[in-house]
């Protein structure tokens, strides 16, 4: 069988003395299918630089050994300019990656760097076959996170590669979104394809995965589709319902919002009353209003109609010092949330304004940010990002935190201590509210779940959320 | 009717704009050049680039202030304890029509073409090289993005109890890291990204400028004032 990726790398980094990989071993076959773990900042991204050369030809990196992808070594910079022939790459911040205006643009940029024949029908083709067909003109911003990620996939895809690498393809996605790359995926499959995936909802890929690998301490250690450590079991018991004192901490009242006055109203008649300590989830398919809605609890927009009240008062009434003693939002993007240089004036500006002391805050911090404390939080990874940003918010000490997208990016061991936190949180009467498409939140922390659709909102039972957010991927098991 | 330019055309032009803003010395066709660009402007871009033009005013306060602390010149108006002097109007003036000829360049560019159609046109009838013709046509997409930026970082501001436009140099400070720590990370991943999409291997066909009826308008325009700033 041809080998598709052989790599015998003894030490890999983005500059010297800093190594962010050592001793990696790897062989995949043609058509096999690599699922890469580990946890948050612990290189996976690192590695698919490294196989595919960016981190020695684009990012000053270094790489000692040898990394060979089909027939080419994309080390060097002939082999390096060779690389896009043979595959197709779907990158963690695919937002990050769209580098034209619309759809179409964006999958006939691919075609024409290749210099592919009968472009234009090529990449009609794709997005007919991806569902964006209709939207192939329309301003990529208006497409939905779903919509984004399929736009990403049709364009690494479109030149009919060999290897495909998907990072973290699930993440922020809601599970009819997880569906459709699934199917993808294994389309991929039965044509032969080589795929390498990272991901920290593996159990999406267990099922067809050839190879498993982990990279912990900066090693890769291949073989774990066993271990319990890295594979997240679904047999999660559901939560007691906790006895506490019921009072009212949010309250929407036929509320309506559309954002600008030929919109249409994305909104409609919402009411739903949240109780203090409660962890409330609200559900729904992407683009169907849950920041939109997370962003009206937390005071940042004004609905055009109905009422709405945050700890008995009217949020955008309130002065930003007053609003922040009753909420604060967190948004999916860790980056927007940082207003300071360093981690440690980041931490130090909440103890202002908080209610938690630094040095106390300090003593219980995880060693890493300890370790980054003089850092820049950009420079930080994804998921160490998105935990710094809820360490800020605890210190705040608002009585509500809402919280967009909380488990996309995190590691396995962050999701299960978040999971703690929020009950923690929880019996000291704080409430979240915590806008997601991840089934684990629901199993482990939602006492509530809201769902939202067509702009309209009802409440759930839990378990009635979980089996919406399950269903799509396991009919998807059961049919494949 | 949706107006479409040759994007070479427009990007000479806009070049040419940009040059007579910082080359022209007299007020008069400096006035000329920047009122007839800006009008031309707003009615292209006003519903598309409000942000841009709300970033304008604000620079222009900037411009007031700066010409109000540093301008010299004799004393024309006091408006309590604060003394405006001659050249703190002029200065204003100037440095305000320079802005607007620029600002008003970007306008009528990013309204006029896309991205793509900029990339091609760039590299294939001007025959600049590509790496140029891709980071000036990944700059139209990304004043879209650099709106919503701008948005999502003034709602966390406000939900972190700070001041959602900023007004000291602590506040400026603390609103633009995040924008440029957000567009460096952006410029990262697209350049490697477009680089995994083969943007190296990219082969560029010369054709010859097809020019339409807005190209010619927008030629006469460009000539008419060169000739005014030469001539007046």
């Amino acid at each position: 069988m041809q080998k598709a990726l052989q790599v015998d790398v003894e030490e890999a980094g983005y500059e010297f003395g800093k190594l962010i990989l050592r001793n990696v071993h790897l062989t995949l076959e043609k058509g096999e299918l690599l699922l890469l773990l580990g946890p948050t900042g612990s290189g996976k991204s690192t590695f698919i630089l490294m196989i595919t050369g960016v981190l020695n030809n684009l990012l000053y990196g270094y790489v000692k050994g040898t990394v060979r992808l089909f027939d080419i070594n994309p080390l060097e910079p002939e082999g390096f300019r060779q690389v896009p022939r043979y595959i197709g790459v779907v990158l963690q911040s695919h937002e990050l990656q769209i580098a034209m205006q619309t759809p179409l643009d964006e999958i006939l940029f691919t075609l024409e760097n290749l210099g592919v024949e009968n472009a234009f029908e090529k990449a009609k083709r794709v997005l007919d076959k991806y569902g964006l067909l209709d939207k192939a003109e329309v301003d990529v911003e208006t497409l939905s996170g779903g919509e984004k990620k399929r736009l990403c996939l049709a364009s690494s895809i479109v030149h009919e590669p060999e290897l495909f690498i998907l990072d973290e393809p699930t993440a922020n996605l809601d599970p009819w979104g997880e569906r459709e790359i699934l199917n993808y995926v294994l389309e991929l499959r039965r044509r032969g394809k080589t795929v390498i995936i990272t991901e920290h909802k593996p159990r999406y890929f267990l099922k067809i995965a050839d190879k498993i690998a982990v990279i912990e301490n900066h090693t890769l250690r291949l073989g774990l589709k066993n271990s319990k450590d890295f594979i997240y079991s679904a047999t999660v018991s559901l939560k007691k319902r906790r006895e506490k004192e019921r009072r009212e901490i949010v309250r929407l009242e036929k509320v309506k919002f559309r954002y600008c006055s030929e919109c249409s109203l994305v909104l409609r008649d919402t009411s739903l009353q949240v109780f203090n300590g409660e962890n409330v989830a609200i559900i729904g398919p992407n683009g169907s209003g849950k920041t939109t809605l997370g962003k009206i609890i937390s005071g940042l927009l004004k609905p055009i109609d109905g009422e709405v009240r945050i700890a008995g008062a009217v949020p955008w009434q309130l002065k930003p010092r007053e609003l922040l003693k009753k909420v604060i939002y967190i948004p999916q993007e860790p980056n927007y949330f940082f207003v300071r240089n360093t981690v440690e004036e980041e931490l130090k500006l909440a103890a202002e304004y908080g209610s938690l002391k630094l040095e106390d805050v300090v003593k219980n911090l995880e060693s890493w940010i300890l370790d980054k404390m003089n850092e820049s939080p950009y420079r930080l990874s994804y998921g160490q990002k998105k935990w710094l940003t809820y360490i800020i918010a605890r210190i705040y000490g608002s009585k509500v935190v809402v919280f967009d997208e909380p488990t996309a990016g995190l590691d396995f061991q962050l999701v299960k201590k978040f999971f703690t936190w929020l009950k923690e949180e929880g019996r000291t009467g704080v409430t979240s509210i915590l806008l997601t498409h991840d089934v684990r939140v629901l199993e482990n922390a939602a006492d509530r779940v809201f769902i939202i659709e067509n702009g309209e909102v009802k409440e759930v039972s839990v378990r009635e959320g979980i089996e919406i957010l399950r269903k799509p991927v396991e009919e998807w098991f059961y049919e494949n | 009717m949706k107006i479409k330019a040759n994007p070479s055309i427009l990007f000479l032009y806009g070049l040419t704009l940009t040059i007579l803003a910082f080359t022209l010395r007299k007020l008069n066709p400096l006035a000329f050049s920047s009122l007839l660009n800006l009008s031309i402007g707003l009615v292209l871009g006003f519903r598309k680039y409000r942000f841009l033009i709300a970033a304008f005013l604000l620079s222009l306060v900037g411009v007031a202030v700066n010409a109000l602390i540093f301008a010299g010149g004799e004393p024309v108006y006091h408006i309590g304890c604060l003394v405006i002097r001659s050249g703190a109007i002029t200065g204003f003036i100037e440095v305000s029509l320079r802005l607007a000829l620029m600002f008003s360049a970007t306008l009528i560019f990013s309204s006029l073409t896309n991205p793509r159609d900029l990339l091609r046109s760039l590299e294939s009838e001007l025959g600049l090289p590509k790496q140029v013709s891709f980071t000036v046509s990944l700059s139209l997409r990304l004043l879209k993005i650099f709106e919503t930026d701008i948005r999502e970082i003034q709602a966390v501001r406000k939900s972190r109890g700070l001041r959602t436009t900023p007004i000291t140099p602590s506040d400026w400070d603390s609103f633009l890291s995040p924008l440029l720590s957000l567009g460096l990370e952006r410029g990262r991943w697209i350049g490697i990204a477009t680089e995994l999409r083969g943007f190296s291997l990219r082969k560029v066909k010369k054709t010859c400028l097809k020019l339409g009826f807005v190209d010619f308008l927008l030629l006469t325009l460009m000539l008419i004032q060169v000739l005014a700033s030469l001539l007046f």
